[in-house]
């Protein structure tokens, strides 16, 4: 047995059975019937015997014994259908003499037989619960049976597999049904089952023979009706059984033919539009062109458009017909009505083209399909007394009658909705490297047309109320969706634009899940333009990061990509406190592509088919990418800002707080290395010039952030490079005078100021600033010296006993909280606090630290118990020691 | 001037009644231009009833007719109001009646009181309406003093679902405030600002809106009781709901905030930092001199830009309707704050400098040290007068003393925790017995 057969066995098999269910039910009919049949079997065959070949007569005894078997396997007696098979593959061997005799190929009838008999037996088979219910014996012989026909069907292989292939010829389809049903002498009850199978047969057999087959539906339905003699359709398959080999090859050539004629017009079709490609042996929907009536026109459509989504049905004749149908409707002038309805279901037969495939749809396909939806806009645009709704049901649709307001059911929300999805599928199955995406970035720049002329549309039709929320808030956000990414050098009137849009949603009710990507996409466009403060205030005034773990992967992607946009926002502006935690949320997880669908995981051990599938869905497109080198840089920038003046400091503190995992896991990388090379890409860089930090040389600092390398791969990545390169300069004399003073405060007594303007190249104002923070917060144990314009150190260094105390203290310190925090857990804002409360969110100094949770829960605890907690009793304890400073103060 | 001052991003909060007395104090002030304010003030008389304060913006003889005509009109109302009120206030002031209101709860909803008065002496509900419109019509025409008693009627007796009792309210506290009977308004204050926290409204905008109002209100209360400032920063600062109202609709509270916490010694260590958060949030929505004064004493640390700032401050104070009584503490304290903040800084200061930066000349400003340690006992401060200079010997925290602190609560916090940990247990055993024998 072949494995297409296989294949093709299990994927019909649910059908089958239920063909074989049905055989009970007419199990007193057939019987009625096959008495009758042996009547006019009877009254046939007396002419007959007169001339006889012996060739006839071989087949006859085949062909009688066919039947029993048949008999047999309506009432499932397969014990009766053993014996028969036997003696029918006795006969066989007696008529293959014969036929070796006369030169004759192995007869179609018998082949189909076997074919039919092994699908029957499977599908017995297959069914375990009527299989249960057979009695002993009979089950016995079903299992026999299926092992014997496989036994034997092994020899006729290729005969086999050659019918399955084409046991139709072109043009000779009908007849083989007929002829089908003849040998069954009219046994109406069984056309269905070996209909269905061929049907079957003909939909993995390849979509060329289904054209036909459509065809031959309908001519079915037509015909049904009209009775072969038995006699006359044995004769007619007799012509043909004779050259039934080359046949089927000659009918395979003419396939071939076909083929190619369909494909070089429906290359021709895309050039003009679609016409109606006329494939051979298809009828014209209409034979007499000039009797249409609305009536008929209707019936027929209504006909065309039943046979739409069945598994037989070609899409691509299905839209030929369609399109015909509206050809039609626009010569024979039907009204708008029709039009809107025709072009409505010759959009969605669009989309269902490609759908057996589950790649992207093709491209120039997607084209098509978008200059059909556009012109459905026009047409509706042009007459507005159309009025496509999802609120109209199929009983109050109305396209045909001009005395009642047309109305039909359908959203267009949805198909423009749908045509952004496949494009996005377009640009995932797309290599992003090729000149080819940038040909496919133009429909992108098309579909924002369309979606402009859909919101036009929409609002247009505000008032009539014909779109329901869920509609306008898919329009508008779409609009938002294909503009919120791109940077416009008029950025003012895009946050008009953005701005507008996004309040439309706002205000529309009960399309939560809209609004909160609406949000997003308007704060992401804020930090595109840097307008930190907006997109910040948003941000906070939306709740967003307490809800946002509960809303589904699309948004959740969206959100981090948001954080990560505002962090850079961020570190634009010079906040590098801000943009570190923005970013770290992404960065600190080694998951950043992940996070942000910019690229599927190499390890996926953990993960079925099916959520990789999905992952895949979710990808971001190429254009709409955020670097992520470039995250990463920013990001180690801001961690070296913070964290080595935070090193310095807690030089002495047993269990020293990280701001951030990944950076210190680099720097300590680098401090393994035996041999330290010259900085090769940015991260090396990062690290080496955090190197140079610690040891307070600001100068070797900014050169290893700012070079030729760093420009190429980093700042000219901005916009306004120059005052973000600046800006970074001057955080790093700033930081690095920070961490000298921490770091040398043992070696010195007394510092000058002059000098330390000197060596940093500060202004005087600033470096007294930064050194009366240090000394207000208790970093730095110094006082200034005003008259001599001097720092005077007072730090000493500690004992380790000390060390050791001060280390014990903080634990016990440590251990209470955590006692406290068990026996009442009240984390530092828990999600979502009530109305009103939003301003909790901005409590803490941080903007997204405590109560920011990474998406994923795993990481996430970890994250909490370490970070969370930590940062909380730091605060805590900084209090203590204002208080006390403060008493001594007063 | 005119761009820190805060009247006209005062005035939609407050009632038209509340803004004229802003509008006369700051017409003097010549900030704005005479003859506009002149107009504005006379547009605003306008709206209410009291028509002889407008008739006053005219020279005599060239009074408008309609004016006249509608003052003829208010008086011709007035009596005809006054006429239908007059039984129920007789009701009202019977000795038992009063006697009764001033024994009602407020938790009783009033509803004792009505009945009793509906039973004994035949008070219609049409009449609490005609008492109200009356109450309001006084209000209207300037008579705080009869408005403020009507409504103190009113608000005794109507149900508290009913929709003009926040009115009634809102009026009573405006009539207090007008009659600058600012211990009754206190008390109004606490009333309303009770009815508002019981969030009877339909949504977050409404409450935030009522809140608002009743920030600006009190503004008027807490800068003419004795000790205002403290509850002003109770509630302005310490209060959350009212925190946010300030900083998502009228962030310009701030200043007032900014100066109370300046001034009060009692509050100050508490709310300081609470205060500096607060601005640094709000810096880029909100900033003027004074809030500028702090940022750059404890955000930036920049004592020249916050020298200067204190200098703006002086003219900004002078200028503002609340504020204007409050500019030498201000001052004062402000210095105060500057100089503990050199003193933590440094080990050893000039005079000349400390004179300079505290905008005193250096004989001032050493007697003012002299008198700053002695009365606030800065610990180690001395002067050098031979040198001329201040110079503190602050000791750094021993290892030793960071260990004692360290561990100082702990055998507290394990108490409390070993409490909490009790109750806990006791808890879950009498659910559990709840369920038990449920």
């Amino acid at each position: 047995m072949s494995k297409f057969f296989k294949g093709g066995q299990s994927s019909s098999e649910s059908s089958d059975s239920e063909s074989s269910d049905d055989v009970p039910v007419n199990r007193q009919p057939a019987k009625g019937k096959a008495d009758f049949n042996f009547l006019s079997e009877s009254e046939d065959e007396s002419p007959k015997r007169i001339v006889r070949a012996s060739k006839d007569k071989v087949y006859d005894e085949l062909k009688e014994n066919i039947k029993t078997s048949r008999n047999a396997e309506k009432i499932k007696d397969f014990t009766k259908l053993l014996t028969v098979f036997e003696s029918i593959a006795k006969s066989y061997d007696k008529a293959k003499t014969v036929m070796n005799r006369e030169g004759l190929t192995i007869p179609r009838f018998y082949i189909r037989y076997l074919v039919e008999l092994e699908d029957f037996i499977n599908a017995a088979w297959e069914d375990k619960d009527a299989r249960q219910s057979l009695s002993k014996v009979n089950a016995k012989s079903l299992s026999a049976i299926r092992q014997k026909i496989r036994k034997y069907n092994r020899d006729f292989d290729t005969e086999i597999s050659a019918y399955r292939e084409g046991p139709d010829p072109i043009g000779y389809v009908s007849d083989v049904e007929k002829e089908g049903r003849g040998s069954e002498d009219g046994k109406d009850d069984v056309t269905p089952v070996t209909d269905a199978r061929k049907q079957k047969f003909d939909v993995s057999s390849g979509d060329d023979s289904e054209d036909n087959d459509w065809s031959s539906d309908t001519d079915d339905s037509s015909e049904s009706d009209i009775d072969f003699e038995g006699k006359q359709m044995e004769d007619l398959r007799q012509y043909f059984l004779k050259t039934t080999k080359s046949d089927s090859k000659q009918g395979k050539k003419i396939k071939d033919r076909v083929k190619h004629t369909v494909e070089k017009q429906r290359q021709e079709s895309d050039d003009e539009g679609w016409n109606i490609v006329q494939v051979m042996g298809e009828k014209p929907l209409f034979p007499n062109k000039n009797d249409i009536t609305i009536e008929s026109y209707l019936k027929k459509f209504n006909e065309v458009n039943m046979i739409r989504g069945r598994k037989s049905t070609n899409s691509r004749a299905h839209l030929r017909y369609l399109q015909e149908c509206y050809d039609i409707a626009v010569e024979k002038n039907f009204g708008p009505g029709v039009l809107v309805k025709v072009r409505l279901t010759i959009i969605s037969a669009l989309f269902e083209m490609d759908t057996k495939t589950n790649a992207a749809m093709d491209y120039n396909a997607w084209n098509k399909t978008r200059e059909a939806v556009t012109t459905l806009f026009d047409l509706l645009i042009e007459h507005p007394q159309v009025i496509v709704s999802v609120q109209t049901n199929d009983e109050e649709e109305n396209f045909h009658q001009e005395d009642k307001p047309f109305r039909i059911n359908g959203s267009l929300a949805l198909l423009i909705k749908r045509l952004d999805d496949e494009l996005i599928k377009i640009f995932q199955h797309a290599d992003c490297h090729s000149t080819d995406y940038i040909e496919k970035l133009k429909g992108e720049r098309e579909l924002c047309i369309l979606i402009e002329k859909a919101q036009a549309f929409v609002d247009s039709h505000l008032k009539n109320n014909i779109f329901d929320n869920t509609e306008i808030a898919t329009i508008y956000l779409l609009r938002i969706e294909h503009l919120y990414y791109k940077y416009s050098l008029n950025e003012h009137e895009t946050e008009q634009l953005m701005d507008t849009l996004c309040k439309k949603i706002y205000a529309l009710k009960n399309v939560m899940q809209f609004r909160q990507r609406a949000m997003l996409c308007q704060i992401y466009n804020h930090a595109l333009h840097d307008r930190w403060h907006k997109a910040k205030d948003l941000l906070l005034m939306s709740h967003l990061q307490a809800i946002v773990d509960h809303s589904d992967a699309a948004t959740q992607v969206l959100y981090n990509r948001t954080i990560c946009q505002l962090g850079l926002c961020a570190f634009r502006h010079g906040m590098i406190r801000e943009a570190h935690q923005g970013l770290s949320e992404i960065q600190n997880t080694q998951r950043a592509k992940e996070f942000l669908a910019q690229g599927v995981p190499p390890r996926q051990v953990d993960k079925t088919q099916e959520q990789e599938a999905k992952e895949r869905s979710l990808q971001v497109p190429y254009h709409m990418h955020i670097n992520l080198e470039l995250l990463e840089c920013v990001y180690l920038i801001c961690s070296m800002l913070l964290e080595i003046p935070n090193i310095a400091c807690h030089e002495y503190d047993a269990r020293r707080r990280l701001l951030s995992r990944s950076f210190h896991y680099q720097l300590k990388m680098s401090e393994k290395s035996p041999l330290i090379g010259p900085p090769e890409n940015t991260r090396e860089h990062v690290v080496a010039a955090s190197r140079a930090m610690l040891k307070g040389d600001w100068k070797k600092c900014r050169d290893y952030i700012i070079n030729d390398k760093m420009n190429a791969k980093v700042w000219n990545l901005f916009r306004n490079s120059p005052q973000v390169k600046e800006m970074v300069v001057k955080r790093i004399q700033e930081e690095s005078l920070r961490t000298y003073l921490l770091m040398y405060s043992t070696v010195y007594i007394t510092v000058s100021l002059d000098v330390l303007c000197e060596s940093f190249e500060l202004p005087k104002q600033r470096v007294y600033s930064i050194i009366s923070k240090m000394i207000i917060q208790e970093e730095l144990s110094a006082t200034l010296d005003e008259p001599t314009n001097c720092l005077i150190m007072h730090r000493i260094e500690p004992t380790r006993l000390q060390i050791a105390a001060l280390s014990l203290t903080d634990k016990l310190g440590q251990l209470t909280e955590n006692n406290e925090q068990i026996i009442e857990p009240r984390g530092t804002g828990r999600g979502y606090a009530g109305a009103g409360n939003w301003y909790v969110q901005r409590r803490g100094d941080d903007r997204t630290g405590g109560d920011e949770k990474p998406r994923q829960r795993g990481f996430h605890q970890t994250d909490r118990r370490g970070g969370g907690g930590g940062r909380k009793w730091n605060t805590n304890n900084k209090n203590t020691y204002k208080h006390q400073h403060q008493h001594q103060m007063a | 001037m005119a761009e820190y001052d805060l009247t006209h991003r005062l005035m939609p909060f407050l009632d038209i009644h509340l803004v004229i007395p802003l509008l006369e104090f700051i017409e003097p002030r010549k900030i704005y231009d005479e003859s506009s304010l002149a107009e504005m003030q006379r547009q605003v008389v306008l709206k209410t009833n009291m028509i002889d304060s407008a008739i006053e913006t005219y020279p005599e003889d060239n009074v408008p007719n309609e004016l006249l005509q509608r003052r003829d009109d208010v008086l011709r109302e007035r009596d005809q109001l006054k006429d239908e009120c007059d039984p129920v206030i007789a009701i009202l002031e019977l000795e038992d009646v009063k006697e009764m209101m001033e024994s009602a709860r407020d938790r009783e909803g009033n509803s004792k009181l009505l009945e009793y008065i509906e039973r004994e002496y035949n008070f219609k509900p049409e009449m609490l309406e005609i008492l109200y419109r009356y109450a309001k019509f006084q209000y209207e025409c300037g008579n705080y003093a009869a408005a403020s008693i009507c409504l103190y009627y009113y608000r005794n007796v109507v149900p508290q679902g009913d929709p003009n009792y926040l009115n009634a309210l809102y009026g009573k506290l405006a009539s207090e405030i007008l009659c600058q009977e600012f211990a009754h308004a206190k008390d109004d204050l606490i009333r309303l600002r009770a009815y508002i926290d019981s969030d009877p409204f339909d949504g977050e905008l409404e409450l935030l809106q009522h809140r608002s109002w009743l920030l600006h209100w009190s503004l008027f209360i807490f800068f003419n009781l004795a000790k205002g400032r403290d509850d002003l920063i109770d509630l302005f600062l310490n209060q959350q709901a009212y925190l946010n109202t300030i900083q998502i609709l009228c962030p310009h509270l701030l200043r007032y905030v900014s100066v109370s916490v300046v001034i009060s010694k009692a509050k100050q260590k508490n709310s300081l930092k609470e205060l500096m958060r607060v601005i640094d949030v709000e810096r880029k929505n909100y900033s003027d001199p004074v809030t500028e004064f702090l940022s750059c004493l404890y955000l930036d640390y920049d004592f020249d830009a916050a020298q200067q700032k204190l200098r703006e401050c002086e003219e900004v104070l002078a200028n503002d309707f609340f504020l204007t009584a409050l500019l030498d503490e201000f001052r004062e304290n402000a210095r105060l704050l500057i100089f503990e903040m050199f003193c933590r800084i440094h080990q050893c200061i000039g005079l000349d400098m400390l004179a300079n930066r505290l905008n005193m000349d250096k004989v001032e400003a050493e007697r003012w040290i002299v008198d700053l340690i002695r009365n606030y006992h800065i610990e180690g401060a001395k002067i050098d007068s031979q040198l001329g200079q201040v110079i503190m010997s602050a000791k750094p925290i021993s290892i030793h003393e960071q260990i004692m602190e360290n561990t100082k609560r702990l055998t507290f916090r394990a108490q409390q925790a070993a409490l909490q940990l009790e109750k806990l247990k006791l808890d879950k055993k009498g659910s559990t017995n709840y369920a038990a024998t449920s």
